[in-house]
Protein backbone atom coordinates (compact mmCIF):
# COMPACT_ATOMS: atom_id res chain seq x y z
CA UNK A 1 0.00 0.00 0.00
CA UNK A 2 1.29 3.12 -0.85
CA UNK A 3 0.94 5.61 1.81
CA UNK A 4 1.36 8.92 0.27
CA UNK A 5 -1.67 8.16 -1.41
CA UNK A 6 -4.56 8.51 1.18
CA UNK A 7 -7.71 7.93 -0.56
CA UNK A 8 -6.52 4.13 -1.62
CA UNK A 9 -5.31 3.79 2.20
CA UNK A 10 -8.60 4.97 3.59
CA UNK A 11 -10.38 3.05 1.39
CA UNK A 12 -8.24 -0.58 2.50
CA UNK A 13 -8.98 0.49 5.74
CA UNK A 14 -12.34 0.83 5.60
CA UNK A 15 -13.11 -2.45 3.48
CA UNK A 16 -11.31 -3.95 6.29
CA UNK A 17 -13.83 -3.25 8.76
CA UNK A 18 -15.71 -5.93 9.59
CA UNK A 19 -12.38 -8.38 10.29
CA UNK A 20 -9.96 -8.70 12.36
CA UNK A 21 -7.17 -6.12 11.66
CA UNK A 22 -3.51 -6.32 11.72
CA UNK A 23 -1.89 -3.56 9.92
CA UNK A 24 1.67 -3.46 9.57
CA UNK A 25 2.07 0.37 10.69
CA UNK A 26 5.73 1.38 9.54
CA UNK A 27 6.07 4.33 9.73
CA UNK A 28 3.42 5.25 11.50
CA UNK A 29 2.17 8.24 10.08
CA UNK A 30 -0.99 11.19 10.16
CA UNK A 31 -2.38 8.64 7.52
CA UNK A 32 -2.90 5.61 9.97
CA UNK A 33 -4.04 8.34 12.50
CA UNK A 34 -7.05 9.12 10.52
CA UNK A 35 -7.83 5.77 9.44
CA UNK A 36 -7.52 4.73 12.77
CA UNK A 37 -10.09 7.20 13.83
CA UNK A 38 -12.42 6.05 11.20
CA UNK A 39 -12.32 2.82 12.16
CA UNK A 40 -12.05 3.36 16.11
CA UNK A 41 -15.41 5.69 14.88
CA UNK A 42 -17.04 3.23 12.73
CA UNK A 43 -16.51 -0.23 15.24
CA UNK A 44 -17.49 1.90 18.42
CA UNK A 45 -20.97 2.90 16.37
CA UNK A 46 -21.43 -0.82 15.51
CA UNK A 47 -21.22 -1.49 19.20
CA UNK A 48 -17.91 -3.07 18.95
CA UNK A 49 -14.13 -2.02 20.14
CA UNK A 50 -11.74 -2.64 17.12
CA UNK A 51 -9.05 -5.51 17.18
CA UNK A 52 -5.56 -4.02 16.31
CA UNK A 53 -1.82 -5.26 16.12
CA UNK A 54 0.55 -3.14 15.91
CA UNK A 55 4.39 -5.38 14.16
CA UNK A 56 6.35 -2.19 14.87
CA UNK A 57 7.51 -0.55 18.15
CA UNK A 58 7.13 3.02 16.84
CA UNK A 59 3.64 2.55 16.07
CA UNK A 60 2.99 1.34 19.59
CA UNK A 61 4.52 4.60 20.86
CA UNK A 62 2.61 7.06 18.75
CA UNK A 63 -0.46 4.66 19.07
CA UNK A 64 0.33 5.18 23.21
CA UNK A 65 0.84 8.84 23.24
CA UNK A 66 -2.18 9.90 20.81
CA UNK A 67 -4.14 8.12 23.33
CA UNK A 68 -5.48 5.88 20.78
CA UNK A 69 -4.42 2.82 22.60
CA UNK A 70 -7.18 3.77 24.72
CA UNK A 71 -10.17 3.19 22.37
CA UNK A 72 -8.64 0.10 20.71
CA UNK A 73 -8.42 -3.76 21.74
CA UNK A 74 -4.28 -4.27 21.51
CA UNK A 75 -2.31 -6.77 23.08
CA UNK A 76 0.44 -4.63 24.27
CA UNK A 77 1.11 -2.95 27.71
CA UNK A 78 1.90 0.81 27.93
CA UNK A 79 5.25 1.30 29.72
CA UNK A 80 5.68 4.62 28.79
CA UNK A 81 5.90 7.63 31.42
CA UNK A 82 4.05 10.19 30.51
CA UNK A 83 5.23 13.40 30.36
CA UNK A 84 3.14 17.03 30.82
CA UNK A 85 0.66 17.75 28.09
CA UNK A 86 2.53 20.39 26.40
CA UNK A 87 4.36 19.18 23.10
CA UNK A 88 2.80 18.16 19.72
CA UNK A 89 -0.01 16.23 20.48
CA UNK A 90 -3.44 16.55 20.58
CA UNK A 91 -4.77 13.50 21.94
CA UNK A 92 -7.36 11.50 20.70
CA UNK A 93 -10.31 11.89 22.70
CA UNK A 94 -14.45 11.02 22.07
CA UNK A 95 -16.89 13.69 22.59
CA UNK A 96 -20.80 13.35 22.93
CA UNK A 97 -21.99 16.50 23.92
CA UNK A 98 -21.95 20.39 23.39
CA UNK A 99 -20.54 20.55 26.71
CA UNK A 100 -18.12 18.42 25.59
CA UNK A 101 -16.91 20.11 22.44
CA UNK A 102 -17.00 23.29 25.08
CA UNK A 103 -14.38 22.01 27.07
CA UNK A 104 -12.54 20.21 24.56
CA UNK A 105 -12.09 23.16 22.54
CA UNK A 106 -10.91 25.54 25.19
CA UNK A 107 -8.17 22.53 25.81
CA UNK A 108 -7.44 22.45 22.39
CA UNK A 109 -6.44 26.37 22.47
CA UNK A 110 -5.00 25.93 25.35
CA UNK A 111 -2.50 23.20 23.78
CA UNK A 112 -1.92 25.21 21.15
CA UNK A 113 -0.75 27.83 22.83
CA UNK A 114 1.81 25.92 24.84
CA UNK A 115 3.19 24.86 21.58
CA UNK A 116 3.88 28.58 21.24
CA UNK A 117 2.16 29.10 17.84
CA UNK A 118 1.40 32.45 16.81
CA UNK A 119 -1.72 34.63 17.93
CA UNK A 120 -3.60 34.29 14.71
CA UNK A 121 -2.42 30.66 14.37
CA UNK A 122 -4.34 29.82 17.40
CA UNK A 123 -6.97 31.86 16.56
CA UNK A 124 -7.88 30.66 13.47
CA UNK A 125 -7.34 27.19 14.98
CA UNK A 126 -9.57 27.76 17.34
CA UNK A 127 -11.91 29.03 15.63
CA UNK A 128 -12.19 26.04 13.22
CA UNK A 129 -12.20 22.86 15.13
CA UNK A 130 -15.14 23.70 17.39
CA UNK A 131 -16.87 24.61 14.68
CA UNK A 132 -16.45 21.47 13.35
CA UNK A 133 -16.89 19.53 16.42
CA UNK A 134 -20.20 21.33 17.26
CA UNK A 135 -21.06 20.10 13.60
CA UNK A 136 -20.76 16.69 14.54
CA UNK A 137 -23.25 17.36 17.82
CA UNK A 138 -25.91 19.52 16.05
CA UNK A 139 -26.16 17.31 12.43
CA UNK A 140 -24.19 14.18 12.63
CA UNK A 141 -26.40 12.00 14.57
CA UNK A 142 -23.80 10.67 15.48
CA UNK A 143 -24.61 7.24 18.00
CA UNK A 144 -20.81 7.93 19.27
CA UNK A 145 -20.68 10.96 18.88
CA UNK A 146 -16.99 12.22 17.71
CA UNK A 147 -13.62 11.59 17.79
CA UNK A 148 -10.95 14.62 17.40
CA UNK A 149 -7.09 14.13 17.28
CA UNK A 150 -4.01 16.55 16.25
CA UNK A 151 -0.35 16.90 15.94
CA UNK A 152 1.52 19.78 15.42
CA UNK A 153 4.89 19.34 13.06
CA UNK A 154 6.92 21.92 15.09
CA UNK A 155 9.72 21.77 12.83
CA UNK A 156 7.96 21.91 9.23
CA UNK A 157 5.45 24.26 10.02
CA UNK A 158 2.51 23.04 10.17
CA UNK A 159 -0.62 21.16 12.27
CA UNK A 160 -2.61 18.39 11.35
CA UNK A 161 -6.03 17.51 12.60
CA UNK A 162 -8.59 15.22 12.37
CA UNK A 163 -12.75 15.13 13.28
CA UNK A 164 -14.59 12.12 12.58
CA UNK A 165 -18.16 10.62 12.82
CA UNK A 166 -19.97 8.27 12.34
CA UNK A 167 -23.41 9.44 11.98
CA UNK A 168 -25.34 10.05 8.62
CA UNK A 169 -23.09 12.32 6.35
CA UNK A 170 -23.79 15.26 5.15
CA UNK A 171 -26.66 13.81 2.94
CA UNK A 172 -28.55 12.69 5.79
CA UNK A 173 -28.55 15.74 7.37
CA UNK A 174 -29.61 17.78 4.65
CA UNK A 175 -32.16 15.19 3.60
CA UNK A 176 -33.76 15.71 7.27
CA UNK A 177 -34.23 19.32 6.21
CA UNK A 178 -34.36 20.10 2.92
CA UNK A 179 -35.46 16.71 1.04
CA UNK A 180 -34.26 14.75 -1.43
CA UNK A 181 -30.68 15.46 -3.18
CA UNK A 182 -27.80 14.03 -4.65
CA UNK A 183 -24.53 12.66 -2.30
CA UNK A 184 -22.46 15.17 -4.10
CA UNK A 185 -24.86 18.42 -3.83
CA UNK A 186 -24.75 17.55 -0.59
CA UNK A 187 -21.29 17.64 -0.70
CA UNK A 188 -20.80 20.64 -2.56
CA UNK A 189 -23.47 22.53 -0.49
CA UNK A 190 -21.72 21.75 3.33
CA UNK A 191 -18.45 22.75 2.06
CA UNK A 192 -18.93 25.69 -0.40
CA UNK A 193 -21.86 27.41 0.20
CA UNK A 194 -22.68 29.75 2.84
CA UNK A 195 -26.39 29.75 4.60
CA UNK A 196 -27.42 32.59 2.45
CA UNK A 197 -27.91 29.87 -0.41
CA UNK A 198 -30.41 27.94 2.05
CA UNK A 199 -28.42 25.65 4.17
CA UNK A 200 -29.40 27.17 7.55
CA UNK A 201 -32.60 26.80 9.43
CA UNK A 202 -33.82 28.82 12.20
CA UNK A 203 -33.88 26.75 14.76
CA UNK A 204 -29.46 25.97 14.10
CA UNK A 205 -27.12 27.20 12.12
CA UNK A 206 -25.64 24.72 9.26
CA UNK A 207 -24.29 26.37 6.92
CA UNK A 208 -21.21 28.74 7.87
CA UNK A 209 -18.50 26.70 9.84
CA UNK A 210 -17.38 24.35 7.59
CA UNK A 211 -17.02 26.92 4.45
CA UNK A 212 -15.80 29.82 6.52
CA UNK A 213 -13.31 27.21 7.69
CA UNK A 214 -12.34 25.60 4.43
CA UNK A 215 -11.45 29.65 3.77
CA UNK A 216 -9.45 29.85 6.36
CA UNK A 217 -7.23 27.01 5.31
CA UNK A 218 -7.22 27.66 1.61
CA UNK A 219 -6.16 31.37 2.86
CA UNK A 220 -3.22 29.80 4.88
CA UNK A 221 -2.21 27.57 1.91
CA UNK A 222 -3.76 24.60 4.09
CA UNK A 223 -5.50 21.12 2.43
CA UNK A 224 -8.57 19.83 3.37
CA UNK A 225 -9.94 16.08 3.17
CA UNK A 226 -13.59 14.88 4.09
CA UNK A 227 -14.84 11.67 3.20
CA UNK A 228 -18.44 11.19 3.57
CA UNK A 229 -20.71 8.60 2.42
CA UNK A 230 -19.38 7.08 -0.97
CA UNK A 231 -17.71 11.09 -2.06
CA UNK A 232 -14.69 12.29 -1.18
CA UNK A 233 -14.14 16.82 -0.88
CA UNK A 234 -10.31 17.26 -1.70
CA UNK A 235 -8.57 20.68 -2.02
CA UNK A 236 -11.94 21.28 -3.76
CA UNK A 237 -12.27 18.53 -5.59
CA UNK A 238 -15.52 16.42 -5.14
CA UNK A 239 -14.59 13.12 -6.30
CA UNK A 240 -16.84 9.82 -6.02
CA UNK A 241 -14.54 7.14 -4.27
CA UNK A 242 -16.04 4.22 -3.04
CA UNK A 243 -19.43 2.38 -4.66
CA UNK A 244 -19.60 0.04 -1.47
CA UNK A 245 -19.10 1.31 1.90
CA UNK A 246 -21.61 1.24 4.65
CA UNK A 247 -20.04 4.26 6.45
CA UNK A 248 -21.84 7.21 6.21
CA UNK A 249 -20.79 9.81 8.29
CA UNK A 250 -18.46 12.88 8.37
CA UNK A 251 -14.18 12.33 8.08
CA UNK A 252 -12.32 15.48 8.09
CA UNK A 253 -8.43 15.27 7.97
CA UNK A 254 -6.69 19.10 7.73
CA UNK A 255 -3.48 20.51 7.73
CA UNK A 256 -2.40 23.60 8.96
CA UNK A 257 0.67 25.50 7.85
CA UNK A 258 1.08 28.12 10.79
CA UNK A 259 2.78 31.61 10.52
CA UNK A 260 0.90 32.18 6.92
CA UNK A 261 -2.42 33.55 7.82
CA UNK A 262 -2.98 37.03 10.10
CA UNK A 263 -5.49 39.28 11.67
CA UNK A 264 -6.59 41.06 8.50
CA UNK A 265 -6.73 37.83 6.62
CA UNK A 266 -8.99 36.23 9.41
CA UNK A 267 -11.31 40.01 9.22
CA UNK A 268 -11.88 39.29 5.54
CA UNK A 269 -12.81 35.89 6.07
CA UNK A 270 -14.99 35.86 9.10
CA UNK A 271 -18.43 37.81 8.27
CA UNK A 272 -20.12 38.89 4.87
CA UNK A 273 -19.71 42.04 3.21
CA UNK A 274 -23.00 43.46 4.52
CA UNK A 275 -21.07 45.03 6.92
CA UNK A 276 -23.40 47.44 8.64
CA UNK A 277 -23.37 48.65 12.33
CA UNK A 278 -27.55 48.43 13.15
CA UNK A 279 -28.61 50.89 15.26
CA UNK A 280 -29.63 48.52 17.89
CA UNK A 281 -25.59 48.05 18.78
CA UNK A 282 -24.86 52.08 19.36
CA UNK A 283 -24.16 52.15 22.94
CA UNK A 284 -26.94 53.17 25.30
CA UNK A 285 -26.96 56.26 27.22
CA UNK A 286 -28.02 54.41 30.38
CA UNK A 287 -24.65 52.86 30.74
CA UNK A 288 -22.33 55.28 32.06
CA UNK A 289 -18.55 55.50 30.96
CA UNK A 290 -16.73 54.15 34.15
CA UNK A 291 -19.07 51.07 34.11
CA UNK A 292 -17.89 50.02 30.64
CA UNK A 293 -14.80 48.07 31.79
CA UNK A 294 -16.24 47.62 35.38
CA UNK A 295 -18.14 44.95 35.02
CA UNK A 296 -19.93 42.13 37.73
CA UNK B 1 -39.93 48.40 35.26
CA UNK B 2 -36.62 48.29 37.17
CA UNK B 3 -34.26 50.17 35.41
CA UNK B 4 -30.80 48.61 36.97
CA UNK B 5 -28.88 47.64 33.84
CA UNK B 6 -27.66 44.14 33.96
CA UNK B 7 -23.70 43.40 33.64
CA UNK B 8 -22.94 40.55 32.30
CA UNK B 9 -19.11 40.00 31.65
CA UNK B 10 -19.13 37.24 29.32
CA UNK B 11 -15.48 36.16 29.78
CA UNK B 12 -15.91 35.90 33.45
CA UNK B 13 -19.49 34.23 33.39
CA UNK B 14 -18.84 31.45 30.74
CA UNK B 15 -15.19 31.71 29.24
CA UNK B 16 -12.43 33.18 27.22
CA UNK B 17 -13.15 30.49 23.95
CA UNK B 18 -16.96 30.92 23.23
CA UNK B 19 -17.87 27.75 20.97
CA UNK B 20 -21.01 25.61 20.56
CA UNK B 21 -24.28 27.15 19.74
CA UNK B 22 -25.72 25.46 22.96
CA UNK B 23 -23.75 27.71 25.15
CA UNK B 24 -25.11 30.39 22.82
CA UNK B 25 -28.42 29.68 23.38
CA UNK B 26 -28.21 29.28 26.94
CA UNK B 27 -26.88 32.51 26.86
CA UNK B 28 -29.99 34.19 24.49
CA UNK B 29 -31.76 32.64 26.81
CA UNK B 30 -31.07 34.28 29.64
CA UNK B 31 -31.03 37.24 27.69
CA UNK B 32 -34.94 36.82 26.75
CA UNK B 33 -35.97 36.61 30.28
CA UNK B 34 -34.09 39.87 31.48
CA UNK B 35 -34.97 42.12 28.23
CA UNK B 36 -38.75 40.61 27.67
CA UNK B 37 -40.12 39.71 31.03
CA UNK B 38 -37.98 41.85 33.23
CA UNK B 39 -37.72 44.36 30.79
CA UNK B 40 -34.23 45.83 31.69
CA UNK B 41 -31.45 46.81 29.89
CA UNK B 42 -28.40 44.82 29.54
CA UNK B 43 -25.08 45.46 28.59
CA UNK B 44 -22.79 42.46 27.45
CA UNK B 45 -19.71 42.98 28.11
CA UNK B 46 -16.82 40.66 25.55
CA UNK B 47 -14.03 42.12 27.06
CA UNK B 48 -11.19 39.02 27.32
CA UNK B 49 -13.13 36.46 25.02
CA UNK B 50 -10.37 35.16 23.39
CA UNK B 51 -12.25 33.19 20.27
CA UNK B 52 -15.70 33.89 19.57
CA UNK B 53 -16.97 30.94 17.84
CA UNK B 54 -19.57 31.14 14.42
CA UNK B 55 -22.13 29.07 16.56
CA UNK B 56 -22.34 30.94 19.54
CA UNK B 57 -21.92 34.28 17.89
CA UNK B 58 -24.98 33.13 16.03
CA UNK B 59 -27.34 32.58 18.67
CA UNK B 60 -26.23 36.66 19.89
CA UNK B 61 -26.75 37.59 16.51
CA UNK B 62 -30.25 35.66 16.67
CA UNK B 63 -30.82 37.60 19.76
CA UNK B 64 -30.04 41.43 17.95
CA UNK B 65 -32.24 40.43 14.77
CA UNK B 66 -34.98 39.66 17.51
CA UNK B 67 -34.92 42.72 19.36
CA UNK B 68 -35.00 44.97 16.45
CA UNK B 69 -38.22 43.14 14.93
CA UNK B 70 -40.42 43.62 18.54
CA UNK B 71 -41.86 46.27 19.15
CA UNK B 72 -43.49 45.49 22.57
CA UNK B 73 -42.02 46.93 26.07
CA UNK B 74 -38.57 45.65 26.51
CA UNK B 75 -35.42 46.44 27.69
CA UNK B 76 -32.33 47.45 25.67
CA UNK B 77 -29.19 45.87 25.09
CA UNK B 78 -25.91 47.00 24.86
CA UNK B 79 -22.84 45.08 23.56
CA UNK B 80 -19.31 45.55 24.10
CA UNK B 81 -16.93 43.80 21.64
CA UNK B 82 -13.60 45.22 21.72
CA UNK B 83 -11.55 42.77 19.18
CA UNK B 84 -13.28 44.47 15.83
CA UNK B 85 -12.62 40.74 13.94
CA UNK B 86 -15.45 39.11 16.44
CA UNK B 87 -17.58 42.50 16.07
CA UNK B 88 -17.66 42.31 12.54
CA UNK B 89 -18.51 37.90 12.51
CA UNK B 90 -21.56 39.18 15.06
CA UNK B 91 -23.05 41.92 13.06
CA UNK B 92 -22.69 39.93 10.23
CA UNK B 93 -24.77 37.12 11.72
CA UNK B 94 -27.15 39.50 13.30
CA UNK B 95 -27.91 41.03 9.13
CA UNK B 96 -28.42 37.65 8.18
CA UNK B 97 -30.60 36.71 11.04
CA UNK B 98 -32.78 39.57 10.53
CA UNK B 99 -33.08 39.33 6.85
CA UNK B 100 -34.54 35.76 7.92
CA UNK B 101 -37.03 36.69 10.17
CA UNK B 102 -38.45 38.69 7.96
CA UNK B 103 -38.62 36.08 4.99
CA UNK B 104 -40.27 33.93 7.78
CA UNK B 105 -42.21 36.51 8.78
CA UNK B 106 -41.32 35.55 12.33
CA UNK B 107 -40.47 37.63 15.50
CA UNK B 108 -38.43 35.49 17.22
CA UNK B 109 -35.95 32.34 16.72
CA UNK B 110 -37.59 28.78 18.66
CA UNK B 111 -35.48 28.54 22.13
CA UNK B 112 -35.14 24.72 22.08
CA UNK B 113 -31.95 23.25 23.59
CA UNK B 114 -32.49 19.81 21.81
CA UNK B 115 -30.88 20.71 18.55
CA UNK B 116 -30.63 17.11 17.41
CA UNK B 117 -33.85 16.32 15.24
Amino acid sequence: MNRKNTLPYIKWALNSMHEDLSLLYYPFDWADIFSLSLIISYYKANGTTPKIEFSNENAKKVAVRMGIKNFLDVNFEDHRTYHDSTGRFIEFKNFRTEEEVFNLGGEIVELLRKTELREDDVRSLGWIIPELMDNVINHACSPVGGYVCGMVYKTMGYVEFAIVDSGIGFKGSFQKRFGNLSEREAVRRAVLEKDDAGTSDEKRGGGRGLPVSWEILKKAGGELLILTGHYAFNNGEILPIWDDNNWQGVAIRFTFPYGKIGYNDLYELLGTPEDILPPIYQRSGSIEEDDIFDMI
Amino acid sequence: MNSKVVKINVAETIGTVLTTRLRGMRLRKQLHTILFEEKRDVFLNFSGVEILGNSFADEIAKLIAELKMKNSERGKLSILIPDPLYKKLLLSRAVYREKQLKRLNLESFPLDENLQT
